[in-house]
């Protein structure tokens, strides 16, 4: 167990690793970030001050190093446009962030659960093959379209639900359900077909021939059992959420780290891009161990593959 | 049902404020104003005939009438002339912008979204009303001295939102802190002719250019003009700047939650007379967002509405939509210099009579747009109206470009902006299928802002790129200078042509105004003969705005001003 949590961690390590670069490489993706901080006639000589400011006319390694050492402490500089730490930018839209992935989260949990319980127990049914298209609808969806369907008919149509911002509970509903769409899909699939292959299992049949009633066979016994990958896979989701709710606070002007990403990148303010990539980056590599830990803890087969 | 009861006890706390408020108008006022004001204001004195009863709570309007009081004031032109208004400001305006401000330092930016925000806050010098034409601000008059110096008078009894005194100290410092280069002024150039800023007395200072700059009054109308407290500036650095402005405007800051909102409130007794008490700017970046924010009244006012859904917004049950021919020309940039088929003038004659610019505003822009004959909008000073826009003639065009030796056409491609103007990727898609009629290949690639910008600065861009040019100063030479005349090193010029060049510079340094005007209007001329760039549209902005505001009067600058509006 240790040595497999070593290996992991490496592996984390590694990943990090490769997730500074292609940060760091983001600031010469695309140009320089010089040119938007003057003015339209500037002289080449203001040009050369405002990169010898920022550093970049040093040499890409020596650039690459003072941005790894600076990373490591959590300085990521300052925000070129807003004169404050890019780090803390970040942090400070966390809140938004996690309240709106959580939400989600249990969203998808409180729907997909049930639903795809349905559809195991009455595989094969009408009801069975109703949800399952849904979920495949829900999975292949953009988020993108649904966020503005679910706008347009909830908020200018029927006018129940606030169409964007952040506030009241009412707030949440239309950008946490567009976001816990994907995950919500998948995990109803996960959830039917993991009961599906539990419900096969012998201990299935022994509860059965104990004469349990068949909700307490599926609620007990089989439900627990298949809903072991399930963990895993919304360990992972959650990961995944944090860095796909660009879109979805895009489009409903919630004030996260998503947004705040597209904002900077518009306006070229690459620390707090990278700082905001590099801790999604980060928190992603992080959850992903952790959940690899506990799944191998839970499953020791996973150990010594 | 709810919504409805709320709507009428806030038109009944409206009505009394109103009331209130003429009633203490008309009383204070009488002697000093004649019948004008009331002309301008006839809804309010009706509610004071027929009620005199709700006079009680008027006295919070004592302060308005301060200002109004002041000596200097009786000698204003007749804008200033009018008395207090109505009511005390009241309500709250929420205004949807696509983005959030990035800072609050209205020098140290070149965003819109900053200056609809901080032109509320800070007062400029001078100022543009609904027509483009310039009107008093904080300077009452101004007078050319001699051919480099301009005088200006100052308004009287101003104070900036912490107390301190507007005067000339005032004005030295906010133009000299845009000449510093730590000020970091993206647009710095709108006042760097300026040499010295003189202080006569406190209320006079003298502007001596470099070079005689007979659009200065112009420039100092536009977003660089604001000004600023010395004091609180010194005080708090650049980043205070930012963070809390302090203007002498007649809203003053209250708070900004970053990508959430920035607050304003209505500073009592002000010159300007805010109507509304509360102003809230929220960013919406998506457009369906911000439409759908203003169709159920989550907003007042929401700006940049994409043309497909203005019809919507116009007819709805609770918006009107209002549109506004903007200062901006969208134009495709050719580069005569670099690509060989667009240095032969027949080359370019011909793409304009290829596109089909009628077809673009009608089709992709829902007809929201003007077309132009040059790159020149018809607001401007010495506007040549004399010339008409290029024919729409594919048979004409096939002809210059056969005569022009590529009677098979050739491959170009198209670098298009994405999301920074009106449709721009959408126009640059219908360009390359219309040139594709003639045997012009166009491959189109469209950029973010940022990068597409990087690339005119390090003039990488393809040989056709998109453009949208404001004319803050309404005069030719706003843009003749930046971007057309070759020698003044720009970064958008790609285009040489000396008598073009002999006509711009005459219109750049010359105080006779007829000498001006005929030098300017043959510079079109040539443009528009020469033909550097494939000429489009003047860009129209489009506002949703719920029918509960009134007198939002939107100018065709970008920035939103909302001192004349008013919720219900």
């Amino acid at each position: 167990m240790q040595r497999y949590i070593l290996r992991r961690l490496i592996q984390g390590v590694a990943v990090v690793f490769g997730v500074s670069l292609v940060t760091f490489g983001l600031l010469f993706a695309t140009g320089d970030p010089a040119a938007l901080l003057l003015p339209l006639d500037a002289t080449q000589q203001e040009r050369d001050q405002v990169r010898e400011r920022l550093g970049l006319n040093d040499p890409i390694l020596v650039q690459y190093g003072r941005f790894l050492s600076g990373a490591v402490r959590g300085d990521f500089g300052r925000s070129i446009r807003q004169s404050e730490p890019a780090l803390s930018l970040v942090i400070e839209r966390l809140p938004a962030t996690l309240e709106l992935t959580l939400a989600a989260m249990a969203i998808a949990v409180l729907v997909a659960v049930p639903a795809g319980l349905i559809a195991a127990a009455w595989r094969g049914t009408i009801v069975d093959q109703a949800a399952m298209f849904v979920a495949l609808l829900g999975q292949s969806i953009p988020s993108f379209w649904l966020g503005i369907m679910l706008l347009l008919f909830f908020s200018v149509q029927l006018e129940l639900l606030p169409p964007f911002g952040r506030g009241g509970w009412q707030n949440l509903i239309l950008p946490a359900v567009t976001l816990a769409m994907y995950s919500m899909a998948r995990t109803a699939r996960l959830v039917r077909s993991g009961l599906i292959d539990v419900l096969g299992q012998d201990y299935i049949r022994t509860a059965r021939a104990k004469g349990l009633s068949e909700a307490l066979v599926l609620r007990r016994h089989a439900l627990r059992n298949a809903l072991l990958p399930v963990v895993t896979v919304l360990g992972l989701d959650l990961a995944h959420l944090i860095g796909g709710a660009i879109i979805v606070e895009t489009i409903f002007a919630w004030p996260g780290i998503g947004r705040l990403a597209v904002s900077s990148i518009g306006g070229r303010d690459y620390p707090v891009v990278q700082a905001a990539v590099f801790l999604v980056a980060v928190a992603y590599t992080v959850v992903n161990f952790l959940v690899d830990v506990l799944y191998a803890y839970l499953n020791p087969r996973v150990r010594f593959s | 049902m709810r919504r409805s009861t709320v709507l009428t006890r806030r038109r009944f706390v409206g009505l009394l404020a109103v009331v209130s408020g003429g009633l203490l108008a008309a009383c204070q006022q009488q002697p000093a104003a004649p019948a004008k004001p009331a002309e301008s204001k006839p809804a309010e004195s009706k509610p004071a005939e027929s009620k005199p009863a709700a006079a009680a709570p008027a006295a919070t309007n004592a302060p308005a009438a301060k200002t109004e009081a002041k000596p200097a004031e009786a000698a204003k032109p007749a804008a200033d002339a009018k008395p207090a208004a109505g009511a005390a400001p009241a309500g709250t305006l929420t205004i949807a912008q696509g983005i959030d401000p990035d800072t609050l330092d209205p020098q140290a930016t070149a965003s819109a979204a900053v200056w609809s925000i901080t032109l509320n806050i800070y007062d400029t010098l001078l100022t543009r009303d609904k027509e483009g034409k310039l009107q008093p601000g904080l300077a009452t008059s101004y007078k050319s001295i001699d051919d480099k110096t301009w005088e200006i008078k100052l308004r009287d009894g101003v104070t900036f939102h912490n107390g301190e005194p507007f005067n000339a100290d005032s004005v030295k410092y906010s133009i000299e802190r845009v000449l510093d280069p730590a000020t970091k002024a993206v647009m710095a150039s709108t006042l760097n002719t300026i040499g010295e800023v003189q202080i006569v007395d406190p209320l006079t200072v003298r502007l001596v250019t470099k070079a005689p700059d007979p659009s200065l009054p112009s420039r100092l109308s536009m977003n660089y003009g604001h000004m600023l407290p010395p004091k609180y500036a010194k005080e708090v650095g650049p980043e205070g700047v930012a963070k809390k402005p302090v203007g002498a405007g007649p809203y003053k800051f209250v708070s900004w939650q970053k990508d959430e909102a920035v607050t304003l409130e209505a500073v009592p007794g002000h010159w300007r007379e805010p109507k509304v008490k509360t102003v809230v700017f929220k960013p919406i970046p998506e457009g369906a967002a911000r439409v759908a924010a203003v169709k159920t009244g989550a907003v007042d006012i929401a700006a940049a509405i994409p043309p497909i859904d203005f019809e919507s917004i116009k007819n709805g049950d609770k918006t009107t939509g209002i549109e506004v021919t903007s200062n901006r020309a969208f134009l495709m940039n050719l580069d005569t210099i670099n690509f060989e088929p667009f240095k032969d003038k027949r080359v370019r004659q011909a793409l304009n009579h290829a596109v089909d610019v009628d077809a673009i505003i009608k089709n992709t822009l829902n007809g929201y747009g003007k077309r132009l004959a040059s790159s020149v909008i018809p607001e401007c000073f010495a506007y040549n109206a004399s010339i008409k826009p290029y024919e729409h003639n594919i048979d004409k065009a096939k002809a210059l470009l056969a005569e022009a030796g590529f009677p098979n056409g050739f491959d170009v491609q198209l670098d298009s902006t994405d999301g920074r103007y009106p449709q721009d990727k959408e126009i640059a898609t219908v360009v390359a299928g219309q040139l594709a009629k003639v045997g012009v290949n166009v491959k189109v690639q469209t950029f973010e802002w940022g990068s597409f910008y990087d690339g005119v600065q390090a003039k990488k861009r393809a040989p056709i790129h998109d453009i949208g040019m404001s004319t803050e100063l309404f005069d030719p030479d706003n843009t003749f200078s930046t971007h057309f005349h070759s020698g003044r090193g720009t970064i958008w010029a790609r285009w040489k042509n000396d008598e073009f060049n002999q006509l711009a510079d005459i219109g750049r340094t010359t105080l006779d105004e007829a000498k001006r005007r005929e030098a300017l209007m043959k510079a079109q001329l040539i443009q528009h003969d020469e033909a550097p760039m494939i000429f489009l549209q003047q860009i129209t902005y489009l506002y949703g705005v719920n029918k509960r505001v009134k007198g939002f009067e939107p100018t065709n600058l970008e920035p939103i001003i909302i001192w004349s509006a008013s919720v219900s």
